[in-house]
């Protein structure tokens, strides 16, 4: 016993280590190879080549953290309604699921490996590819066997194991015709897991399994577009930006970006509200929409708050609805993660966003000096030694946006170097200026932190861009717009369409998944009727920021609750006011095009 | 199943189109082509994964793609070395039996030859022999597993290594300051406004093929076969012929709108070829092409030209 718990920790520990190095390594090639070429000295051959498969090694192996820390991503629905005394029983079917399309994933990463032996393509000139595919079939086992180790009792582990024992025989057994004839109540099977908890990568790679096994297509398909889109060339800016964010909200960094605000903007009217607004956009813009700034920044906002008289109930409101705001600046993640998945510009996408952005910073700021006036606030006096004193503390922070967007639109370097420089700066200020990272201790444990969500988040794209491959395969998404053409008539009322769509979608996903399973649907829709890509771009985060906010299940909802231990209704009414000045506000951004096209210079 | 990265309406798009009706044709209605243009399966590196897995039966691939089953392929187009239209077509048709050979026993069958073009240095300023090029100038470099870099810093130049996607705007933003590339890829991709300057020499061509899985060819009854050979062969060659054309047409629209085409003398031909000799050739023939090969192809061209000029 002793010594099975001695080598599951030293597993752990070598999970940690891998993807901590993986990670560094990651941002070591792209500086060297700026380096190399301000320098014209020492270039790595295929140094773009290795960044991107790093990110295939990440994004598995982070998956396989992800299930041992029990952090995939799911629906949020009934998942909090299901009465104790069942529980356990739909827990270890979820599991039996889960486990069963990991191991079907797995198949196919080594049905692929299969496949490309003989390819003569080498990484670098030097290493075969199928030597860095072995990380596909390898990772999904490792899946498999952390779900299963993650159950606490053997009762249930038993059920699992029989549950996925039947089924992968079933799959093995049958043919092809029978899996096409059984693939409606097979699909409904995993939409009603899905709602009851099953991960979202589990119930998308499942479909997109059994889709695969109809057609008799080889299910290497899947792993195809995995390896397609994860090494694809922009991907690594998501471990590299995601990484950064978290080690700017873990280290004594939010505390100086905090007093900052506070000395700069709490002097106004409503001015620590205010300061709120600026510090969390300000956050969300690096850590993406993973909740990260409710959880690192709300907890020191909101005593600031109540202490300068703003009730409670406002206070949770603000921070729980700000704590999405600032999607649409750059270097935010979820529009890179766009850029990808629909083939737009990021730079334009990023410009376009400016406008939008504006309006929704601005636009809450007004109403929280509106509302302050009727509430008895203490404003912060100005003090300019103060303030000249958290300048200084904080100076090396506020050279990180002029990093990140010089970096993207001087074109001194790409969009993967800017987000490597990024982190490399971070880990250089926070480890030798201020000392608030210590590399031993905390680096490992960000960088494991971090990894939960990047590996949550790449584990769902590997798998929908299978599924998405099956729709392209079978013309789904060109067949679905010719039916929406037909149906309905004019833009306005598409656009209206989409709006309810995309409100229910982003209170139901968190905006990754949603891109990643929406977007490639959407898109020939919205070019039937003349909607501008980036003005799509723009509606759909837009939208689903929104979708944070959105009761009865949006993400940051659970979050603020979680976090500042509140009853759920009670979120849900502190942040209504909230809630209905950003519909307003992205109603505008839908139905007029110029705000986001002008900047751009596009029609 | 047939996959491409052309666009729809393209000239390429239109010859698969034409061949799917010749097909259909010959085998009375038993062959039908479904067409996947405009690279909605991915880049050609993808579709030849997904013809390996049997996803995808045929497609129509640029060199690029093709490398990714035979490296050998960049024989034909290492810099500087075939020059015209009829020298490719030469070499090509004397190699033809290396090159399906090689194809079958990696599973694939060749349709068709299918061009793309002819790769000529587009820069930001006059570059007419080697040392105009700026060594602080900055050389694109197209991902592609690292081929050509190594090559342009022994040389002493500066390379980056840029993603597809990533190229326009790095050209934009003067990232980037030089391509290599085709005159149409110029214009279609409005690449050229940011690098207005070339010149009448060919870096090399970018030859293609259609080309379908072994697995697919062998369903397709012996019957029809050599017909079905002998019509993509003649539509593959009408392509060609019509590229030639498009080229030309590419360079006058570029023209009419900023693009300088300067003329190389022969000096300058001698200059360039002597330094791809010396710094692109020895990795090229390190990593891709065996040596014979090689010095099978010089002397391919070599007797091929003497032969013209007599
Ligand atoms: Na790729
Ligand atoms: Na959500």
């Amino acid at each position: 016993m002793n010594l099975w718990s001695r080598g599951k920790s030293s597993i752990t520990y070598a999970e940690n280590v891998t993807i901590a190095v993986c990670m560094l390594l990651m941002a070591a090639f792209p500086v060297i190879e700026i380096l190399s070429r301000t320098f014209g000295v020492f270039g790595i051959v295929g140094s773009t080549d290795y960044t991107r498969h790093l990110t295939l090694i990440i994004g598995l192996l982070g998956a396989i953290i992800t299930s041992r820390e029990q952090r995939h991503l799911h629906i949020h629905a009934v998942v909090e309604y299901i009465p104790d005394n069942i529980r356990p029983l739909v827990t270890s079917i979820i599991k039996g699921i889960t486990i069963t399309v990991s191991i079907g994933l797995a198949w196919a990463g080594l049905k692929f490996i299969q496949a490309e032996y003989y390819s003569p393509t080498k990484i670098g000139q030097l290493i075969p590819i199928w030597i860095v595919l072995i990380v596909i079939p390898v990772g999904y086992l490792g899946v498999a066997l952390r779900e299963f180790f993650t159950m606490k009792d053997v009762k249930g582990q038993i059920v699992a194991l029989g549950i996925s024992t039947v089924l992968i025989l079933f799959t093995w057994w049958v043919s092809p015709e029978t899996i096409s004839m059984l693939i409606i109540p097979i699909i409904g099977g995993f939409l009603l897991a899905s709602i009851v908890g099953l991960p979202i990568f589990a119930w998308i790679g499942g479909i997109a399994l059994v889709l695969f096994l109809a057609e008799d297509i080889s299910i290497a398909a899947i792993s195809v577009e995995t390896y397609r889109i994860v090494a694809s060339p922009v991907l690594p800016t998501i471990p590299l930006f995601t990484l950064a964010g978290y080690m700017l909200a873990e280290g004594g960094a939010s505390k100086r970006i905090v007093e900052l605000f506070k000395h700069l903007l709490g002097w106004l009217p409503a001015g620590p509200a205010i300061a709120t607004v600026f510090v969390c956009t300000f956050f969300t813009t690096f850590t993406g929409a993973s909740g990260v700034t409710i959880l690192a920044v709300g907890g020191l906002l909101l005593p600031v708050l109540l202490a300068s008289g703003f009730d409670r109930s406002f206070s949770i409101g603000l921070v729980t609805a700000t704590g999405s705001l600032g999607l649409l600046f750059p270097p935010a993640l979820p529009i890179i993660f766009y850029g990808v998945i629909s083939h737009t510009p990021i730079n334009q996408l990023f410009v376009a966003g400016a406008i939008p952005g504006l309006l929704l910073l601005l636009g809450v700021s007004a109403y929280v000096w509106f509302r302050s006036t009727r509430m008895n606030i203490k404003k912060l006096p100005f003090n300019s030694r103060g303030a000249w004193q958290a300048v200084s503390h904080a100076k090396w922070e506020l050279l990180i946006p002029v990093i990140a967007l010089g970096g993207i639109f001087s074109g001194i370097m790409t969009l993967v170097e800017t987000a490597a420089v990024v982190l490399l700066y971070i880990i250089v200020i926070g480890t030798f200026v201020h000392r608030d990272i210590r590399i031993k201790g905390q680096l490992l444990e960000v960088c494991v932190k971090s990894s939960i969500l990047i590996g949550g988040i790449l584990i769902i794209l590997s798998v929908s861009m299978g599924f998405t491959n099956y729709l392209v395969d079978a013309e789904i998404p060109s067949r679905a717009s010719t039916w929406v053409t037909a149906n309905i008539d004019s833009r306005i009322t598409f656009l209206l369409f989409l709006n309810l769509f995309l409100l229910v979608v982003g209170s139901l996903m968190d905006i990754f998944s949603a891109t990643m399973v929406v977007v490639p649907i959407i898109i020939p829709m919205a070019a039937a009727f003349n909607v501008h890509p980036l003005h799509l771009g723009i509606i759909f985060l837009a939208n689903l920021e929104l979708g944070y906010l959105t009761p009865p299940v949006g993400m940051n909802l659970f979050l603020s609750a979680i976090r500042f231990d509140r009853p759920l209704p009670k979120v849900y009414r502190d942040t209504l006011p909230f809630f209905l000045l950003l519909l307003v506000m992205v109603l505008v951004i839908t139905y007029v095009p110029g705000l986001v096209l002008w900047l751009p210079g596009v029609n | 199943k047939l996959g491409t990265l052309a666009p729809v309406s393209s000239p390429w798009h239109d010859t698969m189109l034409t061949l799917g009706e010749d097909w259909k044709e010959i085998s009375d209605g038993d062959i039908k082509i479904k067409l996947y243009a405009g690279g909605i399966l991915g880049d050609e590196a993808d579709m030849v994964r997904k013809m390996r897995i049997g996803q995808l039966h045929a497609a129509a691939l640029t060199i690029e793609g093709l490398m990714y089953i035979i490296p050998e392929f960049d024989v034909l187009r290492m810099p500087m070395m075939i020059q015209t239209d009829a020298e490719l077509n030469h070499v090509r048709d004397e190699l033809s039996d290396y090159f399906r050979d090689m194809l079958e026993q990696r599973g694939f069958v060749l349709l068709s030859w299918s061009d793309a073009g002819w790769a000529h240095l587009f820069t930001n300023a006059p570059v007419v022999y080697p040392e105009d090029l700026n060594k602080t100038n900055q050389i694109l470099f197209i991902w592609a597993g690292g081929s050509g870099k190594r090559g342009w810093m022994d040389a002493g130049y500066n390379a980056v290594e840029v993603a597809a996607p990533d190229i326009f705007m790095s050209l934009q933003t003067g990232l980037i300051t030089t391509v290599t590339t085709t005159p149409i890829i110029a214009l279609s991709y409005q690449w050229f406004p940011a690098v207005p300057f070339t010149t009448d020499l060919k870096a090399g061509p970018l030859p293609g093929a259609i080309i379908i899985t072994k697995k697919k060819w062998n369903k397709i009854s012996k019957a029809y076969q050599p017909e079905i050979l002998e019509i993509s062969a003649k539509r593959g060659k009408a392509l060609s012929e019509k590229i030639v054309d498009l080229e030309s047409e590419a360079i006058k629209v570029m023209q009419e709108n900023g693009l300088t085409l300067l003329h190389a003398p022969d000096d300058a031909r001698v200059e360039w070829l002597e330094m791809v000799e010396t710094h692109m050739y020895p990795e090229i023939l390190e990593t891709e092409v065996p040596e014979a090969l090689y010095l099978q192809v010089k002397d391919i061209l070599q007797a091929f030209r003497k032969q013209q000029q007599d």
